[in-house]
């Protein structure tokens, strides 16, 4: 199974950088995608309303990067909720995940823990992808390569290493 | 990090959550009023309403614009990318002036960033091409867990892996993403093998050439660069005189994180520009690796240790052995090979005391009769350098008479690579001396397979004949003087050893058996010494041994007195002196 991590990036000036990556089930890296910055002029935005967060993820940012890719991912997991909208163009499901909750018992036992995941779509994407993320999630930290990419946004713009490849 | 203990919990999709990085839609009124009209300008919005001709809008614009540009790449896998480091390595690792400095990939130097932070299983990290040995494992958290670090470990027991693996460790981790490795020209070579198969995620650069390739060595990006401690004392004392010209810059020389000393007595000399070079990095990690770091007496502990932690030591003044290693405890580790590789062969010694022949002796007396002269006429006025000069020369003829191409030496040297060679073994044959040694030698040794190795080669072909010696069958014997092949290389193919002369430091010796005796090796390693009797060469010996006493009292039990073991004018003297001169 592959994994597509897929986020937006503030960066320099107030644009966005949207990266995605994508990896095997223990989550080594097998590509990597990056916007240039994107930023969005006022009239853009007035004109987009409601939907300026979602046109910019979306449209400029998440469908292109998802467009690039060379591998097929199984399913893309997404920091940011304006990212979800990409489930209407996707057949793999597009999943929202973050941190839960840790819930304890009367007696202060851990009894539930782990990424919570949101999603729009296909009920039946949706219980192929619990089963396989639930798998994955017991042994690898599915949040953890998010902190991965934004590391390497980073250095791409301290470094400017984000020329033609 | 909350840890998944149950699957997974789903939440309804219009939860709000995440972070919102996009700030709100405007909402104030759009400014069509008074302003504009004054200005007898009309609104844009108008000519949307009512577009009376086509005008290019805004919308317009946003339909057409250009679609962002994506960048990025497929990752090789591992197991690809460390057979193509490994090749490139071996084809690369010399330093060639005329090479270029490859332009690195963007997408190569993301990768360790990108990659999953090292996994460790049972105690040990995976992801490795080989397990390590739970010694090593230690070895690797020692240096991981320690921001100054020394590790002594004897020699053979595998530093360079154990320091290669936690800087793997470090680097994927996200604790650091630049790293320096500071070490002598003769294994640079062998760096970059062992960075090429235990961590090809690793881009890679050797500092080398000119001054402007050098410079633009420095500049490429890159997870670790590999220097000579000389290269850096050149480019870092440039750095004062020319600012952001340097061939090295402040601003680039502060950028690594881990900086690591290979060889690490090369810096013992509080005042060398080696060691006040390396003192002038400021890195998050400052690692040391020496299997003998202390040389010859307590001061190279408090240089190294300059780097290492500033200020624990100060400079020896005042210090002894039992205070020195109290302090430096927490940052040091040794183990030896007795102690971590009980699997390992026995190295089994042998001294061989033979006698000059007449051209030896006659060449002999007429120097030594010289040299004392000479010596008694300089009074105190003579030095270390007067007497060295002659010990140095009588060293020489005990080798070779002059003008004689065979010594006693050399016949048993070539009774000793014949019964080597029809066994199918190797030998390894050190001199300290290349005309009156290593050439000699190999004209002696001519009728067998044999590779040179001394400082007369360029790296290229040092790479080339450590390779034909480990590789080609026909080669039995490797010849190569003591300094330039008694550090870092692995020639575990060899399971003898002759030392055909000595040097001064026991130190280097040591070093250069275990070339052979070390991880990897499985006969028992046979050292031969080679003495000649009543000659400076036995009162030298009684010095090494003197002085050998001194590197097990510091680094072994680290609780004698170490200050005794200097040798002194006195001591010298009598060398030159003594009976049998």
């Amino acid at each position: 199974m592959k994994l597509a991590f897929l986020d937006l990036f503030e960066v320099e000036g107030g644009a966005v950088r949207g990266a995605a990556l994508v990896t095997d089930e223990r989550t080594r890296p097998l590509e990597f995608r990056l916007t240039d910055p994107v930023r969005m002029s006022s009239i853009e935005r007035k004109l987009c309303g409601s939907v300026a967060n979602e046109h910019l993820a979306g449209d400029l940012c998440g469908g292109p990067l998802l467009d690039a890719l060379r591998e097929t991912p199984d399913c893309v997991l997404v920091r940011d909720e304006s990212l979800v909208s990409l489930q209407d163009r996707r057949r793999a499901p597009v999943l929202w995940i973050g941190p839960g909750e840790t819930v304890h018992n009367e007696d202060g036992e851990v009894v539930a823990a782990g990424p919570m995941i949101g999603f729009d779509g296909d009920s039946q994407l949706l219980s192929d992808a619990k089963a396989a993320l639930g798998r994955i999630a017991r042994s690898y930290d599915l949040l953890e390569p998010f902190e991965r990419m934004m590391e390497a946004v980073e250095e791409v713009v301290r470094e400017g290493l984000a020329q033609p490849n | 990090m909350v840890r998944p203990v149950d699957g997974l919990e789903f939440v309804p999709k219009n939860r709000r959550v995440g972070r919102d990085l996009l700030s709100e839609h405007q909402t104030k009124p759009p400014r069509i009023g008074e302003d504009l009209v004054a200005e007898d300008r009309r609104p844009e919005v108008f000519d949307l309403l009512l577009p009376a001709r086509p005008v290019p809008t805004p919308l317009d614009r946003l339909a057409k614009r250009l679609p962002v540009r994506v960048r990025g790449a497929v990752f090789t896998d591992e197991d690809t990318l460390r057979v193509r480091r490994q090749k490139t390595a071996s084809r690369t690792g010399s330093f060639a002036p005329s090479q270029k400095p490859k332009a690195r990939a963007t997408w190569d130097l993301l990768r360790p960033l990108l990659g999953p932070p090292l996994r460790f299983e049972d105690g040990a990290p995976v992801d490795l091409p080989h397990p390590l040995y739970s010694y090593q494992v230690d070895g690797v958290l020692f240096l991981a867990q320690n921001g100054s670090a020394l590790l002594a470990d004897e020699m053979g027991t595998g530093k360079t892996v154990m320091s290669t693996v936690a800087l793997k460790l470090v680097i994927r981790n996200r604790k650091a993403q630049r790293a320096l490795i500071v070490s002598p020209l003769s294994v640079v070579s062998v760096w970059r093998r062992h960075l090429a198969e235990w961590a090809p995620e690793l881009e890679v650069v050797s500092v080398r050439g000119g001054k402007r390739q050098r410079s633009a060595h420095w500049r490429t990006p890159a997870h670790v660069h590999l220097v000579t401690f000389d290269t850096l004392r050149m480019d870092l004392d440039a750095e004062g005189k020319k600012g952001m010209d340097a061939v090295l810059p402040q601003h680039l020389a502060q950028r690594f994180d881990v900086v690591l000393l290979d060889e690490a007595q090369s810096v013992k000399n509080l005042d060398s520009g080696r060691s006040r070079a390396v003192r002038a990095l400021h890195p998050k990690f400052r690692w040391a690796l020496s299997g003998t770091p202390v040389e010859n007496r307590l001061s190279d502990l408090c240089s190294l240790f300059a780097f290492v932690r500033p200020g624990l030591l100060g400079d020896a003044d005042g210090l002894d052995a039992r205070e020195a290693s109290e302090r430096i405890a927490p940052f040091v580790k040794r183990r030896t090979k007795k102690d971590v590789m009980k699997e390992l062969p026995p190295k089994i010694r042998e001294e061989l005391w033979l006698e000059l022949d007449e051209h030896q002796k006659e060449a002999y007396l007429e120097l030594a009769e010289l040299g004392r002269k000479k010596i008694d006429s300089l009074g105190d006025k003579a030095s270390r350098v007067h007497i060295f000069a002659v010990l140095s020369r009588l060293q020489r003829i005990c080798n070779f008479a002059p003008d004689q191409k065979s010594s006693p030496k050399l016949r048993a040297t070539i009774e000793r690579v014949e019964q080597v060679h029809a066994n199918g073994e190797k030998i390894l044959i050190f001199s300290q001396w290349l005309q009156d040694g290593v050439d000699r030698i190999l004209e002696g040794l001519s009728g067998f397979g044999t590779v040179r190795f001394d400082a007369r080669m360029s790296p290229a072909e040092r790479e080339r004949a450590v390779t034909r010696f480990r590789e080609d069958p026909g080669i039995t014997a490797f010849v190569a003087t003591v300094k330039s092949a008694g550090v870092g290389l692995t020639l575990t193919e060899a399971n003898h050893v002759v030392h055909f002369d000595h040097w001064w430091n026991p130190a280097w010796i040591w070093q250069a058996e275990d070339r052979a005796h070390r991880r990897g090796q499985t006969l028992p390693v046979q050292v031969a010494s080679m003495w000649m009797q009543d000659t400076v060469e036995q009162r030298v010996r009684e010095l090494l041994e003197k002085k050998g006493i001194l590197h097990d009292e510091i680094l072994g039990d680290l609780r004698e007195q170490a200050d005794g073991g200097v040798v002194s004018m006195g001591e010298w003297r009598s060398v030159l002196g003594g009976q049998g001169f």
